[in-house]
């Protein structure tokens, strides 16, 4: 197994990286759903049930992104350097968005609770629509590029005063943030639907699920349709040198008509789960949509370090721009990891029987009144 | 012959996940088994005590 040649490690980590961006963007329901407390939580009792439902998952939302960092910090330390060096304002605004959230699902329902209910709530909110859609728009970066410059010692800076903060003028990152925080409350509404056996609070998931797809489509269709069709960024594989390629997104799907067919399937997917809540009440279609969104966001991110993709184009200067190749950690550092990786199975096997332990029962009303240490 | 590890590494997946899900199930069978001893004790523990 040494034998594994040091671009096998890196495309299989970048792999890894994006199916574990992919759950992340699946559990980000739980933020969704957070942003949805008042639309569909109308009385206290009501908000305690949607609150607890979400409360048994948040921890899953936080260890994914958790490991999302931290697999690009192992696998790609110099994105990791650039990005979170650079981008600063950015991924501290997505820090203290999701330090909120901790605190908010802990002291809630605190006696002597100083600020009281509403204001946890709030932060609730904010850390479901704000954070959510500064994630989806630091993610947009990995296709419209970022404001850096990387020497031949590998130190890099950024380039502008804003450190990050100019990505939001751009539409693309607005609009991708926006998709992401308008599918997380798809995913939010769906799972509530499916987790709460309270009827009142079924009924107006099902109108949530309607509105937010009927917004989250159109930003869909620019996003993927920008990303296909749009200006991509290769390098020859030889000499290394980038070049911007028309549409090298659509070409490198061409190239591997596998993840073309799990993209529509992905996609095809997402959209049977809405349609099968909306017109046929099925409540398993979260199974449906959340499969379907790990498909089509796996194939989406992988898509970047594939056939000599820049999967982190440099504004400031092309050839300082990120590829997997240049921005690894070394053979042996990757070769201990994909062997320590063959144990991640084991990890999900295990979330996978206490999500199913947690949900053997729907959440009811009466189930939160009697449990004292609830949410 | 290029692709040749590449390949032979994700053809072990399917076997590392087969394994890891038998893993696991057999660990949560083995639980399930003491929690059954555990509600049999308390049962009955007393009675043979005594």
């Amino acid at each position: 197994m040494e034998t594994l040649s040091l671009y096998t490690l890196q495309t299989y980590w970048w792999l890894l990286v994006s199916i574990i961006g992919a759950l992340f963007v699946f559990m980000t329901f739980v933020q969704g759903g957070q942003t949805l407390l008042y639309a569909l939580g109308k009385t206290p009792d009501e908000r305690d049930v949607i609150i607890n439902s979400l409360g048994r998952k948040w921890e899953l939302t936080f260890t994914a992104l958790v490991m999302f960092g931290g697999a690009l910090f192992a696998a790609f330390p110099l994105f990791y350097a650039v990005s979170f060096g650079g981008a600063y304002y950015v991924w501290m605004a997505i820090l203290f968005c999701f330090i909120i959230q901790a605190v908010s699902y802990e002291y809630r329902k605190k006696p002597d609770n100083l600020f009281g209910e509403r204001f946890y709530e709030i932060m609730l909110f904010l850390n479901g629509s704000l954070g959510i859609f500064l994630i989806g728009a630091a993610l947009g970066t990995l296709y419209s590029g970022g404001n850096f410059i990387v020497d031949a010692m590998h130190l890099s800076h950024w380039t502008k005063q804003t450190y990050g903060l100019e990505a939001l003028l751009n539409p693309f990152n607005v609009a991708f943030g926006l998709m992401l925080v308008f599918l997380s409350r798809i995913q939010g509404a769906l799972y509530l639907y499916n987790n709460i056996a309270e009827e009142t609070i079924a009924q107006r998931a099902l109108h949530a699920l309607k509105i937010n797809t009927l917004l989250f489509l159109p930003l869909f269709l620019y996003v993927a349709g920008n990303m296909l069709f749009g200006t991509g960024y290769g390098y020859d594989p030889t000499t290394k040198v980038v070049t911007a390629e028309s549409m090298k997104l659509l070409h490198n799907l061409i190239a591997y008509p596998l993840l073309a067919i799990i993209l529509v399937t992905g996609i095809a997917a997402l959209l049977y789960g809405i349609y099968a809540a909306l017109f046929k009440q099925n409540k398993k279609a979260i199974w449906y949509s959340g499969i379907g969104t790990v498909l089509t966001i796996t194939v989406l991110l992988f898509n970047l370090g594939v056939n000599h993709t820049v999967y982190y184009p440099s504004l400031a200067d092309l050839q300082s721009s990120l590829t997997i190749e240049n921005s690894s950690g070394s053979h042996y550092t990757l070769f201990v990891m994909s062997i320590v990786s063959l144990l991640v199975p084991v990890v999900l096997g295990y979330i996978y029987a206490v999500w199913r332990s947690m949900d053997k029962t729907k959440i009811t009303i009466d189930e939160v009144k009697s449990d004292a240490h609830h949410y | 012959m290029e692709y040749l590890e590449g390949m032979i590494w994700y053809a072990m997946w399917p076997v590392v996940i087969i394994l890891s899900v038998k893993f696991v199930q057999h660990n949560l069978q083995h639980f399930d088994k003491l929690e059954r001893l555990e509600a049999y004790e308390k049962k009955y523990g007393k009675e043979i005590e005594a």
